[in-house]
């Protein structure tokens, strides 16, 4: 038994999310319509979504350097963790997907 | 004293059922009391693509219109929400390489089927082969699944005599998954066999797995006629009729039907499911199915007895004959999960217990 | 007063229809309760004898000894029993909640959010709160100071159009909050009082003639307020952001995902075109000024 969460699993994002962002705060709100549930995200949530969601098929080993890169942070280990925790909320919520091997 | 008759009309939607050219000509009055029956029927799903296909009473107050709005609106909401679940099932099995099928509603909807649309589906039905049991529990709990608290008695009963392990609830969608590794208990008299099933069964385009036509039409014909619930019994029997007729289009599936019968040991089943729906829906059987029939045929007087109680739940009427008929279906339902003298025994607890 | 042949005589038999708001409700019921609660809450409303509608609510007592012994109210809405029996001394308050099931379940054209509205120069006031933090209160108050009520309990949103639309109907009123109400307006009318299961003693407000008659005239939603009463605080009104109003908002909407991404993108519209706050206050007369300061600024 695979585990999708391994850092080199690949994943897209899933489709018809409606993504919501006022000028008033940096937080967005995503709403999911095959799950009917609604999430209120940081900015930095939104923007790791934005890099799954580019085309490139990415994985977590990739994620966490380019993460780091869209925040101007370093890719220390707490970025790593608060990735990998992201990615895994993300994962249950079914706003992204892992690729099928 | 003035008497509420608040008993859904079951008349009227027993008529819609056998002729749904009658909602055409029903009062705005009568239609709402079809949807509400419709509802307590299960079968609102029905109901809403027969308003699609163009039958609606000829007079439509705003009320309702609107009425109509909130049913296309619940039932489209009802059937997401098992897409949904269906979706986070295939998320659990992602890449284990383990076997599993759905069966009955969400098999109907996963496969596009017409009794799937606008489905309320209570627990997804999912089976497995019985030595994966132990691991398909494992891959459920680690998604969140888990089983709730019950008694030893009724954990013993589910997985000793029915044929399911006990009910796995999502601890946050509060979702129920039933894993089963066959489809009539390990007590019963009848033994279909699950090899066969697992073996014939069909994958979708989304990778998602169903039974095979001839064995969705077997399992439903066994689901209604060993199962202990008569209040499904009408939304099966309409069930029974768009399968055979959807999958009727096709000559080979008829000959399958023919052939695995009585391979998976379930001719009296299927011979009551193909009688009680050509009598009420009127649903065409080629002649070498007809001739097959005479062979499952139970003998006259049970058949009448059967022909008795399957009348009495069809039409829903209320009184003491309906609900001894119920009680009788109900007994005769455990009498074949289960060696006549445990059936006593169970009977007599459930009814000391308060649900 | 009315005359001897009300409809509400049919409300036994055939039934009777009542125009809530945008809703046909049609009643029936056996309970004297009912029928008294109705004649007294109800009596600028719209009845007529008749069957059909929205939604049709059954009100009926348990048939049997038991009738006797310990009267019960049956609560049966579009033939679905989603209630435990009821004592039968709260059967007119049941009818107030099994109208807040049916438009939080069904309500068919609308987004419907659990929430009070009310209204001042065609703009409305969306009030959003946790139960016991004062919103039917303030709601009452409101309604009873220069607001038009819209509804205590569901903001109905037009999906097509963004616009409200009013519910008026008794206001539910709980413990202090009765007197409270009661020293407030010398008119104003109650209906029975009695003890919920929690032990907390309510009463329906009847709901000011003016609402009712204005019930076809809709609203642009103009404020979102999330108010919070707490001894001692003063009244405190702060900007709340956007994203969490709009969170809040769709937590306390029944069905918004019956309408899809349509239903979603009306709450979240809604958010967009009002100016959205959370306020705090102790003093009545004190938050009346501030929101009526608010509505003309």
């Amino acid at each position: 038994m695979r585990e999708p969460l391994t850092d080199d699993q690949r994943w897209r994002p899933a489709a018809d999310l409606v993504w919501t962002h006022y000028d008033d705060s940096e937080d967005w709100v995503v709403f999911h319509p095959q799950s009917g549930d609604v999430y209120l995200v940081t900015s930095a949530a939104h923007t790791l979504w934005a890099l799954v969601a580019d085309g490139s098929a990415p994985t977590l080993h990739q994620l966490i350097p380019a993460l780091a890169a869209a925040l101007n942070r370093t890719p220390d280990s707490e970025l790593a963790t608060v990735t990998r925790d992201t990615l895994a909320f993300m994962d249950r919520a079914g706003l992204v997907r892992p690729i099928s091997l | 004293m003035p008497h509420v008759n608040v008993a859904p009309d079951y008349e009227v939607l027993a008529r819609v059922l056998r002729d749904p050219a009658t909602i055409d000509r029903l009062s705005p009055e009568a239609f709402s009391r079809a949807l509400d029956a419709a509802q307590r029927a299960r079968l609102l799903g029905w109901l809403v693509e027969q308003v699609r296909g163009g039958h609606v009473p000829a007079v439509r107050p705003e009320w309702l219109r609107d009425r109509l709005v909130t049913a296309e609106a619940l039932t489209s909401g009802y059937e997401r929400a098992v897409r949904w679940e269906i979706d986070r099932l295939s998320r659990a099995f992602l890449d284990t390489g383990q076997t599993w099928i759905l069966l009955k509603g969400a098999g109907y909807i996963a496969a596009g089927l017409p009794p799937g649309r606008g489905r309320r589906v209570a627990d997804i039905d999912v089976l497995v082969p019985r030595a994966d049991l132990g691991r398909v529990e494992q891959i459920l709990q680690k998604h969140g699944w888990e089983f709730p608290e019950i008694n030893a008695y009724d954990n013993r009963y589910y997985r000793e005599w029915m044929h399911e392990l006990p009910p796995m609830i999502h601890r946050e969608r509060r979702s129920v998954v039933d894993v089963h590794h066959g489809i009539l208990p390990r007590t019963s008299r009848l033994k279909p066999s699950s090899d066969r099933l697992l073996q014939q069964a069909e994958t979708l385009a989304d990778g998602v797995r169903v039974l095979a036509p001839a064995h969705i039409i077997l399992h439903a014909a066994a689901h209604l006629f060993h199962d202990g619930e008569i209040a499904g019994a009408i939304r099966d029997l309409v069930d029974l009729d768009q399968l055979l007729r959807w999958f009727g289009r096709d000559d080979r599936f008829w000959e399958r039907l023919v052939e695995e019968t009585p391979a998976m040991d379930l001719a009296r089943p299927l011979y009551y499911a193909l009688r009680y729906t050509q009598r009420w829906f009127g649903t065409p059987l080629p002649d070498a199915v007809t001739a097959a029939m005479r062979t499952w045929a139970p003998p006259a007087p049970v058949r009448g007895l059967m022909d008795v109680l399957v009348d009495g739940a069809m039409m829903g009427t209320a009184g003491r004959s309906a609900s001894a008929s119920v009680f009788a279906l109900y007994v005769r339902s455990h009498w074949l999960k289960m060696p006549p003298s445990l059936v006593i025994r169970h009977l007599v607890r459930k009814s000391l217990r308060r649900d | 007063m009315r005359s001897s042949s009300s409809p509400l005589d049919c409300l036994a038999t055939s039934g009777v229809q009542v125009s809530i708001g945008p809703f046909l409700v049609r009643v029936r019921s056996d309970l004297n309760g009912v029928h008294e609660y109705l004649r007294r809450l109800y009596g600028d409303f719209q009845v007529a004898a008749g069957e059909g509608g929205h939604f049709d609510i059954a009100i009926v007592a348990t048939r049997g000894v038991r009738r006797w012994l310990r009267p019960q109210a049956n609560l049966i809405l579009n033939g679905e029993r989603p209630f435990l029996p009821l004592p039968g001394n709260l059967a007119g308050a049941g009818f107030e909640w099994s109208l807040n099931w049916c438009v939080g379940n069904q309500a068919p054209r609308w987004v419907a959010v659990h929430a009070a509205v009310v209204e001042r120069g065609g703009r409305a006031l969306i009030l959003s709160a946790e139960s016991g933090a004062g919103k039917s209160t303030l709601c009452a108050a409101l309604a009873l100071n220069g607001w038009r009520l819209f509804s205590d309990e569901f903001a109905l949103i037009d999906p097509d159009t963004g616009r409200l639309t009013p519910l008026p109907r008794p206001i539910s009123l709980k413990n202090t909050s009765i007197e409270i109400i009661r020293g407030r307006s010398a008119g104003v009318v109650f209906g029975p009082q009695g003890v919920d299961i929690e032990n907390a003693r309510f009463v329906h407000m009847k709901p000011p003639v003016e609402s009712v008659r204005r019930a076809r005239e809709d609203a642009r939603p103009a404020w979102v307020v999330l108010p919070r009463w707490a001894a001692g605080r003063p009244t405190t009104l702060e900007p709340l952001p956007k994203a969490q109003a709009l969170l809040r908002m769709t937590d306390q909407s029944f069905n918004y995902n019956h309408l899809g991404t349509k239903g979603f993108a009306c709450v979240a519209d809604l958010v967009r075109q009002c100016d959205c706050y959370t306020l705090e206050y102790s003093d009545l007369d004190d938050v009346l000024i501030r929101l009526e300061s608010l509505a003309s600024s």
